[in-house]
């Protein structure tokens, strides 16, 4: 009795005592990620510290900070990527150790093998034991879901840097993740694409509502998309060469899609770029 | 929408072709053939000059024939060998060895390249001991590959898998320490690993070194054979080498070289391509 009794959340029997076939079948829920206390370094390099955050399932949450302060070493240590150096990341209700098959990663450069086709790389993210024709169907679906499915054939050297990233995003949810992380995955692209993006990221978080981390360094991207942004910083008067942890944590609550002359983003815009130590004219 | 994000849809399609078909892209079309028949023409002048000094100095005596024979001797040489089927045999036996060693040596320096490649253990464990290997010449192994092996085709099968090995070996380690750290990162988060990883992301990178070294590979093939027969055979082209030398028969010498110099130049076009192939395949 006490071995069916035993506490495993839905969410976590699914992600750990799924088979091969039974993953196949059914999509796997949003899964609720908490660091506790996370630290990294990097030999002497102190990069982050004390990094408490828990991340609802099916929340979108931006990580914003200076450009070296740690977002991207944060969202390795979520991914299984590199192991943190203290304290723990926990994905539903197991702790994550090594590169964990519950997340799908959107990499800010789209890394695609450049002698498949759109279509066979983002095939490469179905898991493996997944049925061929699930696998073929759930490609096809995610091609259609990000506007891609004309370019399917075509080489990434043949599409445009929005196109390839529109693919790594699709090849990221094709593993049907938990957790969908994503770092600065807009940032090279050009202004125009980026905004299309940000929409195009919506529509699909609106078709699998997976929990969504998303490292940026565009304030206006993070206010548009997330449901809470995290600043990351160091304390102010902290020494050069301390490690950064939370500056603050801000609620979004305004419903999408959002203007961005929204009184509240207008605020929040204010008051972030104030902490990154930019000090905008106010708006009147 | 994917039309709209297109900047020039045109413009990529074209960067896409000219990738696709390297730069003679811009020649194609009726361009194209005429271009690759004045190469071939531009080519057969310097043969075609030789053959014709060759055929003037044997012929009006400005050489002696026992120093070089006239062409029409040669040809009349493959002539007789062809009709009695010793040219057949010599051929065939020599195309064989080349093929089984190439394929062992070249099949092998590629497992051995990879492992060596990716696994700093087995790279700290064999480098060592393979970097001083391919120092020893070539003709070193001979009396050794005899003494174990006898004098048969396994020996020199062994001796040409020996040449066909370094070059691959070595290709193939070095490229795979440089394939892409980020598409390799990329593809362990998606939960590839091993083997896996290896035929879907390092290798396919590899593609131009292994077939780099591959061709080096059949260049050092011919060499060893030529090596092999030279020193203990009764058939094979290097086997007509000494054969010929041994009684005088300078016609049949120049032919073997000749025939040497054809059959490895037709094996590496073949090799090329299959190289190109690839190479679009992969790439």
């Amino acid at each position: 009795m006490s071995i069916i009794d035993a506490p495993a959340s839905p969410a976590l029997s699914a992600a750990v005592t799924a088979t091969p076939a039974a993953n196949a079948s059914q999509s796997r829920e949003a899964l609720p990620v908490t660091l506790e206390a996370v630290g990294q370094s990097f030999g002497s390099t102190h990069v982050l510290d004390g990094i408490d955050l828990r991340v609802e399932a099916g929340e979108v949450v931006a990580i914003l900070g200076p450009s070296g302060c740690g977002k991207s070493t944060l969202l390795r240590s979520v991914a299984g990527l590199d192991a943190p150096t203290r304290g723990r990341v926990v994905i539903g209700e197991s702790a994550v150790d090594g590169l964990d098959p519950r997340c799908g990663v959107g990499f800010q450069e789209p890394r695609l093998l450049p002698w498949r086709s759109v279509r066979t790389n983002v095939e490469l993210g179905v898991p493996r034991g997944t049925a061929k024709a699930e696998a073929a169907e759930r490609v096809a679906e995610l091609l259609r879901l990000v506007g891609l499915a004309d370019a399917a054939e075509r080489r990434p050297r043949e599409i445009s840097g929005g196109m390839a990233q529109r693919a790594s995003l699709a090849r990221a949810l094709s593993r049907r993740p938990g957790v969908l992380l994503l770092d600065e995955p807009f940032g090279a692209l050009d202004a125009l694409t980026r905004l299309r993006m940000q929409e195009l990221l919506l529509t699909v978080h609106a078709a699998h509502p997976t929990t969504v981390l998303l490292v940026t360094h565009d304030v206006d991207e993070a206010l548009r998309l997330a449901d809470r942004v995290v600043v990351l910083g160091r304390e102010a008067g902290a020494p050069a060469g301390s490690p950064a942890g939370i500056a603050e944590i801000h609620t979004v609550s305004a419903s999408r899609p959002r203007a961005d002359e929204n009184p509240e983003l207008v605020t929040l815009r204010h008051r972030i770029l104030g902490q990154l130590g930019v000090h905008a004219p106010a708006a009147a | 929408m994917s039309g709209q994000l297109l900047a020039d849809p045109g413009a990529a399609a074209d960067a896409a072709a000219r990738a696709r078909y390297g730069t003679n892209y811009v020649e194609k079309g009726a361009g194209r053939l005429s271009g690759r028949g004045a190469r071939a023409l531009l080519g057969a002048v310097v043969p075609v000059t030789l053959l014709v000094l060759w055929w003037l100095s044997t012929n009006l005596g400005w050489v002696p024939a026992h120093k070089l024979p006239t062409p029409q001797s040669v040809v009349a040489a493959a002539g007789d060998l062809a009709a009695s089927g010793d040219l057949a045999k010599h051929v065939g036996i020599s195309v064989q060895r080349v093929l089984v060693g190439f394929g062992i040596g070249g099949a092998l320096g590629l497992a051995v390249g990879a492992l060596v490649g990716l696994s700093r253990l087995a790279s700290e464990l064999l480098s060592p001991l393979l970097g001083a290997l391919r120092a020893v010449p070539s003709l070193a192994w001979v009396p050794l590959l005899i003494t174990w092996l006898l004098i048969g085709e396994t020996s020199k099968v062994t001796l040409i898998a020996i040449g066909a090995f370094f070059p691959v070996f070595t290709t193939v380690s070095q490229a795979l320490r440089h394939v892409d750290p980020q598409l390799v990162e990329a593809a362990r988060a998606f939960g590839l690993r091993g083997g896996r990883l290896l035929t879907t992301v390092q290798l396919p990178a590899v593609v131009p070194a292994i077939f780099s070294g591959l061709r080096l590979a059949l260049a050092q093939s011919w060499l060893f054979l030529v090596a092999a027969e030279l020193i203990a055979s009764s058939m094979g082209l290097g086997f007509l080498l000494t054969d010929s030398q041994n009684n005088g028969r300078l016609d049949r010498l120049i032919l073997a070289i000749i025939l040497l110099a054809i059959i490895g130049k037709i094996t590496d076009t073949l090799l090329g391509l299959v190289e190109r192939w690839a190479e679009r395949r992969w790439t």
